[in-house]
């Protein structure tokens, strides 16, 4: 083409990026953004692609599409700018650069769609840093003396990673045409950073079977350093080609390269792309489902595993977790929900914590064991070549803001037991040793599976001897799951049919493991806030299609697909409810039943201490079960789900070893234990509480049990008469609850349970009132 | 029309010629009808056969850009290439232009205009391909037997290998003198009958070395030999995953000029940063673009998936020659009880045992349900007479090599586990993926001897190495380590682990072996019983065993509600004897019994003999199986 039709063109080009730069008129935006670069001494301005498309369309087309000319003509026009803002601040940068953001649309790529198409236009590259060079220094212009002439010389220097691709002479002058030596003035050459980066494919967007593919970049000037190996980024920058080697021998290929003008980091977290067709889908899924969207998810968590139904509701409430508070002094109450799965082999716990490890957006899978000498929170290591002590992050602080995974908890080191109770609860780990003293935030929800101490579940003990871990640790678990291998020929059957549906299965028409098409997962085409585009080239699915595999369902127990949950758990996580007062009435109260249960029980037992946090607890399950439903607020019937939940959870029936009877199915029915636990509740009384004062284990436990002052004068006056009606000055605790109990006055209600009791002698005892030893009270 | 064998000679001209005939036809699918002229060829009869192979054939018997085949598998995967796919040629002299076809080409002819607007860029794929890992030597001897290439070593190869990288090939007729077909010679007895070519042989890669430290050619077991290759894909690459076998047919390429680029790097040294250099470091360019005598490139022209390597098949999928194998379906239950026989006295014998272990060779990952894969059958064969010392675990596995197309024996000492490389890791230095012990074929035997395993202490490297084996097992997936992030692979590797005790390892089957006889002198014992293997009986065996694993199975209604009832029943009387997980392998069991009896559907009797073959084994292990209360 004719060169001066050419430099007409770019002329026209610089005026109309002047117009729009120069936008007093119109808002003022840009040439506002063009001063503070000024005085900010920078020489980058960041124009959004949108502002240039509504301004000038035109304009934004040429540069998505043959971005060289355009960016030569944008950045003199910025100059120009510059030079009438601030003349001597223009002087100081060789270049003004422009870097772009915004909606790419096609342009927006990963290494993988970055084709021979995108070559000399714009785009925008996504993906992991894998290798950084050194920072070089390229020399820009060099002034050189004559002294024999006195004359100087100034050259420039372009290489094929500038805008205007003609290379000039490579070769650095020493001598001039008459072969006078000459000087270089060091001091007046100009010199610019240069840094190539590698730029790798997203893992999550590889598709399955294939490796990442990665692309080469180019960085200069002030982008130099902007992003670590390691670092997820978004690079906007022009596409283009070098050619091979010159000299003699050309290949025929060409290498290819990104000139970048913005570097961006995008966050770690992982977030799954939606359109706004999806939020749309979700809400209408929520409200379709007014009475039972919980219930509905939570079947669908983990479809290959039959029953459990209470495990996953749970393990969908840790994967909504409550609301984190931090305390204006500082401290902070999590809301993490913290799961432990106990209980025989073989009962499907792995493969929970694995399908979790594929649902939550960030999930750390590690074993009790701990693979390598990190451990669970962190280590100070030393490095082996240099000496330096190295603070190495453990699951826990990798997995903050997410889910770990801890299988064979039981197994694990007593350094991490430790170090664990400070995670679990307060979500850092602190660290001083070695002269290193840090605090790593960590706040993660804990899901574990552990095995009972004795390798298999023992019926006949209390859970507490089972599970055989510190209650201190217990504790801090909101829910623990005792996941047992019950007989019961209703569920074998749905167990049976269940697996023997997996083994027919198979994967309708494709063959294992297929590579997956391209773009099974949406791209978002801008460089930020996804849910303003909605360009979802995907259909989400929200119930699964597997004829043999769902067949046997009715229409109200379709499973949702895991990336539809995965997208709801992403939505639902945002609503942050509120408690209402009705609910937290309904929780004070069923807290303090709980504290109280086991005095009205004997036939079942506590899993975990019920302490203050059980209270806390409440609340996050409730909260969870809030969000399940997308509510605003906490209400009754969260709080009533959280407690089926808890109750659930939190007893265990022990067998008594006399009566071998069956334990109930726990595991598939709820409300069936529920309902008996309560009935329980209300008939059982002290006649079979004997059976239990046997463990005296247990008996200290319930020891925080507050006493009402009332009650103390009423069983002191019971005691006395106790002590007259036997006539001597020690008395069989065990035979003593007869005593009491055997002509109750109005005050006792209905009378004095077993733990009411030991803890009245407790406080007795504590006044130098009464002398308890080994289940004899004798009278002081 | 070219003739008969220039296909195989000289596809370019092939290539050229259709490309010419594009140009004044303005019809533009000539790259489509490139791919189906060579296809079509290529299913002639016989056609493939006569196509040498880079497997058995020395690269230096080869001529460069003929036709040759390599049965590989992906190990890695670049980055995409851009090249001229057209471009316009300059005489100096005449100043003529000539439009030129840069496809399956590495190097471009001389005089390239740089500004022509007939310049088309063009994008092409490479992938690192390797000879399948752990093939058996049986498999290669196969297949080189079958091949009927009959390849002419001509002793003045080298000169004029230079010369023609610098002429224009298309004219070139040196050595291309039509080969009869009936010539049905061997390459292999060629080359040692010939007594000057083996000189030949051990020299050529020897001057080459000696210029540059040696290049690692990257293959997934330690001790493999063969060539590596850099296949160049033109379309639909993505349909390409890494670990696939395939056998591909391509133009061969090992132009010396590909090799001087990267002697070039360190010559141009100048002041100014070359952009292109800097992009680049010194291994990358090394590993990316080695020389063309050790790693050729291979511009692919056809693809034929590999759904086995066994060359007593056709490598098809089993629905298209279901007739020509019907036979041999008939005779699937003799062979089985012949098999059987074999195995029992390998395994001193145990017949359950040996029935376990038929079982186990052919199963196969046939889905995966979430993250369940289906159909593994991973067996730790306990009780290995370690009074044998090594003897007994290697001789077994020799049996086992020559009956399974690919094998690889891991020999789990403290050394080898904190040492060896299993799990692939990227190199980011080299940009390349450096392959571990675990990248191995679909359907690859991999057998675990931890009786080699002494007391000791695992570095964290042996850790991870363990952790990546019990993955292996219990989830058939490997994740490799991409140092800042892992990826998920599957896999379908069979896994069998032979140990003392009950093995550290995870498996879905385990069976205590228990000698019915205690020969004298193990070695000579079992020595006898390999030898006494007719190599046809072998083949049948082969056969059978790659047969039984293809075939295709189901489960019908009525067998699945009396399986149910039958699961219900048995936890009435007993809880304790059967959970979920015991169905799944009873499952699991009864389906490969029915495949191995040529039965495509489970029946009743299937299921019952299943369930008696588990109490059998359960029966067995029991004693030792209660110490141990941890399995997943």
């Amino acid at each position: 083409r004719d060169t001066r039709l050419e430099d007409l063109e770019l002329r026209e080009a610089q005026r109309e990026y002047l117009d729009f730069l120069d936008d007093d008129q119109d808002q003022g935006v840009y040439h506002e953004k063009v001063r503070n670069m000024v005085s900010d001494n920078a020489c980058r301005l960041i124009v959004n692609i949108n502002d240039l498309r509504r301004r000038n369309e035109k304009r934004a087309k040429a540069m998505l599409k043959d971005s060289f000319g355009e960016l030569i003509a944008f950045q003199k026009a910025l100059k120009d700018l510059v030079a009438s803002i601030d003349a001597t601040f223009a002087k100081q940068f060789e270049d003004f650069h422009i870097g772009f953001e915004g909606s790419f649309g096609t342009n927006h790529v990963s290494p993988r769609t970055l084709t021979a198409r995108h070559l000399g236009s714009l785009v925008c590259v996504e993906g992991i840093v894998t290798k950084c060079s050194l920072v070089r220094p390229k020399i820009m212009r060099s002034v050189h003396y004559c002294p024999a002439t006195k004359k100087t010389l100034e050259r420039k220097y372009t290489d094929l990673t500038s805008l205007d691709a003609f290379p000039s002479s490579a070769v650095y002058p020493t001598k001039d045409e008459e072969n006078n030596p000459l000087e270089t003035e060091y001091g007046l050459c100009a010199y610019q950073d240069h840094q190539t980066l590698t730029i790798q494919e997203m893992p999550e967007k590889a598709p399955a079977g294939q490796l990442p593919r990665s692309v080469d970049v180019i960085t200069d000037a002030d982008l130099v350093d902007q992003a670590k190996p390691g670092d997820r980024v978004q690079l906007v920058g022009v596409y283009r080609c070098l050619p091979a080697k010159q000299g003699g021998f050309t290949s025929g290929t060409f290498r290819t390269t990104l000139l970048v003008n913005n570097v961006k980091l995008m966050s770690k977290e992982i977030v799954p792309t939606f359109s706004a067709d999806d939020v749309h889908k979700i809400k209408k899924f929520c409200k379709a489902h007014p009475k039972d969207v919980f219930e509905h998810l939570g079947r669908s968590l983990a479809p290959s595993i039959h029953g459990h139904c209470y495990i996953k509701k749970a393990i969908l409430c840790l994967l909504l977790g409550g609301n984190e508070t931090i305390l204006e002094n500082g401290s902070r109450i999590r809301g993490d929900i913290n799961i432990l799965l106990i209980g025989d082999p073989s009962v499907a716990k792995s493969q929970l914590l694995r399908y979790v490890l594929y649902t939550a957006p960030r999930a750390i899978p590690t074993t009790g064991r701990g693979s390598t000498g990190v451990g669970l929170t962190a280590a100070v290591t030393t490095d082996t070549e240099t000496g330096e002590r190295i603070l190495e992050a453990g699951a826990m602080v990798l997995a903050d803001r997410g889910v770990v995974c801890i299988d064979e908890f039981d197994k694990m080191s007593d350094m991490d037991r430790t170090a664990i109770h400070e995670v679990m609860e307060q979500g850092r780990v602190t660290i001083a040793k070695a002269g290193i003293q840090a605090r790593l935030n960590a706040r993660c929800s804990v899901l574990a599976a552990a095995n009972p101490v004795y390798g298999r579940y023992d019926q006949y003990k209390t859970p507490m001897e089972n599970i055989g871990l510190q209650d201190s640790l217990l504790s801090r678990f909101d829910l623990l799951f005792i996941v047992l291998d019950n007989m019961d020929p209703e569920s074998d059957l749905q167990i049976s049919e269940h697996v023997l549906r997996m083994h027919r299965y198979r994967t309708p028409g494709e063959q294992e493991g297929t590579a997956m098409p391209l773009g099974s997962n949406v791209d978002i085409f801008a460089t930020e806030d996804p849910n303003i585009t909605d360009t979802a080239k995907q259909e989400l699915k929200i119930y699964e299609k597997d004829s043999i595999l769902h067949s046997h369902l009715s229409k109200k127990e379709k499973v949702v697909t895991m990336e539809f949950i995965r997208k709801y758990i992403h939505v639902a996580k945002l609503v942050k409810p509120v408690l209402t007062q009705e609910a937290s009435d309904y929780i004070s109260e069923e807290y303090s039943k709980l504290r109280s249960h086991d005095q009205f029980n004997s036939d079942t037992a506590r899993t975990i201490p019920v302490t203050a946090r059980a209270l806390e607890t409440m609340i996050r399950l409730g909260t969870a079960h809030a969000k399940a439903r997308m509510s605003k607020t906490i209400d009754m019937e969260d709080a009533e789900a959280a407690l089926e939940l808890m109750q659930f959870a939190y007893f265990k029936k022990i067998l008594e070893k006399e009566k071998k009877r069956k334990a109930p199915d726990e595991d598939m029915d709820l409300s069936q234990s529920q309902s008996q636990s309560q009935s329980q509740s209300q008939s059982q009384t002290q006649s079979q509480s004997e059976s239990h004062s046997q463990d005296p284990k247990r008996s200290t436990r319930s020891s925080s049990f507050q006493l009402i002052p009332f009650l103390l004068k009423a069983f002191k006056g019971a005691l006395l008469q106790a002590f007259k009606t036997k006539r001597s000055q020690s008395v069989a605790v065990a035979e003593l609850l007869g005593l009491v109990n055997k002509d109750p006055t109005p005050a006792q209600g209905e009378g004095f349970q077993e733990g009411e009791v030991e803890q009245l002698l407790g406080r007795m005892q504590d006044d130098n009132q009464v002398m308890v030893s080994e289940g004899v009270v004798f009278l002081i | 029309m070219p003739s008969t064998n220039d296909w195989i000679n000289n596809p370019l001209g092939v290539v050229e010629e259709m490309f010419g005939a594009s140009q004044n036809s303005s019809d533009s699918g000539w790259e489509a009808k490139v791919t189906e002229f060579f296809r079509q060829r290529l299913m002639e009869k016989d056609a493939h056969t006569w196509v040498p192979s880079l497997n058995d054939v020395p690269l230096h018997y080869l001529k460069p850009n003929s036709l040759v085949k390599f049965r590989c598998l992906i190990q890695d995967m670049f980055d995409p290439e851009f090249y001229m796919g057209a471009y316009d040629t300059v005489d100096p002299s005449t100043k003529a232009k000539v439009l030129r076809c840069g496809k399956y080409k590495d190097v471009t002819e001389c005089g390239v205009d740089l500004d022509s607007a007939n310049m088309v860029t063009s994008e092409r794929q490479t992938f690192y391909c390797v000879p399948i890992p752990g093939e058996s030597p049986w498999v290669k001897e196969s297949y080189a037997s079958t091949c009927q290439a009959r390849v002419v070593p001509s002793t003045s190869y080298v000169p004029s290998r230079q010369k023609r990288s610098y002429e224009d090939d298309d004219e070139d007729d040196m050595d291309t003198q039509p080969q009869a077909q009936g010539h049905a010679h061997n390459a292999a007895a060629e080359a040692q009958g010939n007594g000057d070519s083996k000189r030949q042989e051990t020299e050529a890669p020897s001057g080459q070395k000696a210029s540059s430290p040696p290049l690692d050619l990257n293959f997934p077991l330690p001790g493999e030999k063969g060539p590596a290759c850099l296949v160049k894909v033109y379309a639909d690459w993505d349909s390409f995953k890494l670990n696939d076998t395939m056998e591909v047919y391509g133009i061969l390429s090992v132009s010396p000029a590909l090799s001087a680029l990267s002697d070039q790097s360190d010559t141009s040294s100048s002041l100014i940063l070359d952009p292109a250099e800097c992009m680049e470091t010194a291994e990358e360019l090394r590993v990316h673009s080695p020389p063309a005598s050790l790693v050729p490139r291979l511009h692919l022209i056809h693809t034929q998936r590999l759904a086995h390597n066994n060359p007593l098949l056709p490598p098809a999928a089993l629905e298209d020659s279901a007739a020509s194998l019907a036979s041999t379906l008939g005779e699937m239950v003799s062979v089985r009880a012949e098999l059987l026989a074999y195995f029992t006295q390998l395994l001193l014998g145990d017949v359950l045992a040996a029935e376990y272990l038929l079982l186990h060779l052919i199963s196969n990952v046939y889905a995966r349900r979430d993250v369940i894969p289906l159909g593994k059958f991973t067996l730790n064969l306990s009780g290995c007479p370690a009074t044998a010392g090594p003897a007994y675990t290697e001789q077994l596995y020799c049996a086992l090599q020559q009956l399974v197309p690919s094998a690889y024996r891991l020999s789990m000492t403290l050394q080898n586990m904190n040492q060896l490389r299993l799990v692939p890791r990227k190199d980011y230095v080299a940009n390349r993926l450096l392959s571990g012990a675990l990248q191995l074929a679909a359907n690859t035997s991999l057998y675990l001897d931890e009786t080699q395993l002494e007391q000791g202490q695992l570095d964290p490297a042996g850790v991870r190495n363990i952790t990546a084996l019990g993955n292996v097992i219990s989830w058939q997936k490997v994740d490799y380590d991409f140092n800042y992030h892992q990826m998920e692979f599957p896999s379908n590797i069979n896994v069998l682990i032979a140990s003392e005790g009950r093995s550290l390892l995870p498996s879905d089957c385990h069976v205590h072996l228990q000698p019915q006889v205690t020969p004298p002198n193990m070695e000579a014992y079992l020595g006898s019983a390999l030898t006494a293997q007719s190599s046809s009986q072998l083949n049948k065996f082969r056969l059978y065993l790659t047969m039984a694993r293809t075939l295709d199975y189901s489960i019908s209604e009525e067998v699945t509600k009396a399986v149910e009832d039958d699961f219900v029943d048995m936890r009435k009387d007993d809880p304790q004897s059967i959970s979920a997980d015991d169905l799944h392998s009873l499952l699991g069991v009864a389906r490969l019994l029915c495949l191995s009896l040529g039965q495509s559907a489970l029946s009743t009797d299937a299921w019952s003999r299943a369930k008696h073959i588990e109490t059998l084994r359960k029966s067995r292990s029991e004693p030792q199986g209660c110490l141990n209360g941890n399995e997943p």
